[in-house]
């Protein structure tokens, strides 16, 4: 019996170790630089309008001159507004590019994101998309969250209910918002039916296939066809659909070229869809490159990033960011995993073509999305 | 004009102590009980989400990491769970060699596995047992029982890996 006892502490001091040594002690709330700032946001938050104003200020410029002597700051963003998402689902918020500062508050989802967050901006900026979690009406399922895909303005106001689903992606055009869902059961994480919904008209055309889990969604820049990961399949499969003609997701094509490696899309550019590895590592950067949807020819490599900037890895955390803006040379990316000590977990990150090192924006963000610099913003009913 | 406030949410000061003391350890023993440590760091991710939502209350135990791992110990065992692991493991085999490749020494990882044959309740009582050191009444505190119980699930469980292990020494 002893010597059970001695293998098991043995074996406990062993996982110990290895937890210290896979990097968990490096999260970033452990970085001493930081305590510089925590102060400042507790001060914050119990403090009027005009100090809360001042303190931010303060931390900006602590901000930047931390930023300046880790990082390499490039050239002048494009865009210089974000949309974010707090970790653990807290505000949606939009973000100065610059600095990571609020400058406008979306949404509260009261923490209930559980599964991929993410945020969609409409072309012309006028509003967000993303989703949330809420307890399932009556009937509606027995067990879990229902997730659901949700709008609000830019400018803030009532946040509206789309509908049971996660990922969604609008069409380059602004016309169509695509996104995936359960086609029985709201409340599962396993989606099967794909939701192209009219924006003008309000018929959503529906797609199903029950061998099939679609995830990133990404629209082509023709807004017609559709990229997404298909999950159930083994290994995962990047497919592109046409929206137009379709009647079922067994129309869909596997995307030539793409192999299993490249799971993830960061959105539509000018020319092509964005496409990366599932996981960057830091013994596997992530090739970004555009493609030709349709004929599966890169045309480009737009970055290749170094490890701890990646997509897809962890459930109710940040996984799903690295977007382009519409040019593919200014990239928003979330740290992933403790286990980078370069790289902050859950920390957004801005990555310009020809950057040596990203761009610490933010800390503790779990989606975001380029706002364009041609938006102009609408009215919250608009 | 525009509110400024740093990007922190206001209750999450108090959580994200919290979370900085607690992870590393809520994911070792997320490992221990589902052998993976990508599902490892899901299955944490999601309990300290589910915490954050219900804060206001959870904060108030005495032991909120208490609650943390009751989430994660139940979670971890969970058939389903079991399955998507396999399935996540086998879709990130190819780029996830870095943290696969770091894996606990064989004598150690057999334990383990050992442990995840065992019952739900005995695997959970030993998880927290021999990696977080915890107590009978501390692991009763976790598990939501009496100590007696923990320390009969501790006795059985003792018996059974006794088995179990030395049977795959005798075999090795």
């Amino acid at each position: 019996m002893s010597d059970i006892d001695e293998r098991l502490r043995h074996a406990g001091q062993v996982v110990r170790v290895r937890c210290a040594a896979l990097g968990l002690e490096a999260m970033p709330h452990a970085e001493p630089r930081r305590s510089r700032r925590r102060p400042l946001v507790a001060v914050a938050a119990g403090l009027l309008v005009t100090t809360i104003v001042a303190v931010a200020v303060l931390g900006v410029v602590l901000h930047r001159h931390q930023r300046s002597s880790s990082v390499t700051v490039g050239p002048p963003a494009s865009p210089s507004q974000i949309v974010a998402l707090e970790a653990f689902g807290g505000r949606i918020a939009v973000i100065s590019a610059a600095d990571g500062h609020v400058i406008r508050v979306l949404a509260e989802t009261r923490g209930l994101i559980r599964y991929r967050p993410t945020l969609a901006v409409t072309p012309d900026s006028s509003a967000v998309y993303f989703t949330t979690s809420r307890r399932p009406h009556r009937n509606e399922c027995i067990r879990g969250l229902v997730d659901e895909v949700a709008r609000v303005s830019i400018t803030g106001g009532p946040v509206t209910a789309i509908g049971p689903g996660v990922f969604p992606a609008i069409s380059p055009d602004g016309y169509f918002l695509a996104y995936s869902r359960n086609a029985r059961n709201p409340c599962s994480t396993n989606h099967d039916q794909l939701v192209i919904l009219d924006l003008r008209t309000g018929v959503r055309h529906i797609l199903t296939s029950p061998s099939v889990d679609l995830e990133f969604l990404s629209w082509a820049p023709d807004s017609v066809h559709l990229a997404y990961n298909d999950d159930g399949a083994q290994p995962n499969s990047p497919r592109l659909i046409d929206t137009a003609t379709a009647r079922s997701l067994s129309d869909a094509t596997h995307i030539p070229h793409a192999n299993a490696d490249w799971a993830g899309f960061l959105g539509t550019t000018s020319a092509g869809i964005g496409v990366v590895p599932r996981n960057g590592s830091s013994s596997n950067p992530a090739r970004v490159v555009e493609l030709k949807p349709v004929t599966g020819v890169v045309t480009r490599t737009l970055f290749t990033v170094p490890g701890g900037l990646a997509v897809g890895n962890t459930l109710d955390g940040p996984e799903d960011t690295l977007h382009a803006d519409r040019s593919g040379r200014d990239v928003l990316a979330i740290g992933l995993l403790p286990v980078h000590a370069a790289i902050r977990h859950g920390a957004l990150y801005r990555w310009h073509d020809g950057d040596t090192r990203p761009t610490l924006i933010a800390d503790q963000i779990w989606a975001a999305a380029w706002i364009e610099p041609t938006a102009k913003p609408t009215s919250p009913n608009s | 004009m525009d509110t400024e406030v740093t990007l922190i949410a206001s209750r999450g000061e108090d959580f994200e102590r919290f979370y900085r003391r607690e992870y590393r350890q809520v994911v070792g023993l997320a490992f221990v009980l589902c052998g993976s440590w990508d599902t490892a760091q899901d299955l944490s991710q999601e309990a300290f989400a589910a915490a954050y939502r219900k804060w206001d209350r959870i904060s108030g135990y005495d032991k909120p990491g208490a609650w943390v791992r009751r989430v994660v110990a139940n979670r971890a065992i969970s058939l389903t769970r079991r399955r998507r692991a396999e399935v996540r493991a086998l879709r990130s085999l190819s780029s996830r060699r870095d943290i696969e490749a770091d894996e606990i020494p064989a004598a150690d990882a057999a334990v383990w596995a050992a442990v995840r044959k065992l019952p739900r309740r005995q695997a959970q009582v030993v998880a927290l047992t021999y990696l977080d050191e915890l107590s009978a009444a501390e692991v009763g505190d976790v598990l939501g029982c009496g100590e007696g119980t923990v320390r009969t699930h501790l006795r059985r469980a003792r018996l059974a890996l006794r088995g179990s292990l030395g049977d795959e020494e005798v075999q090795a």
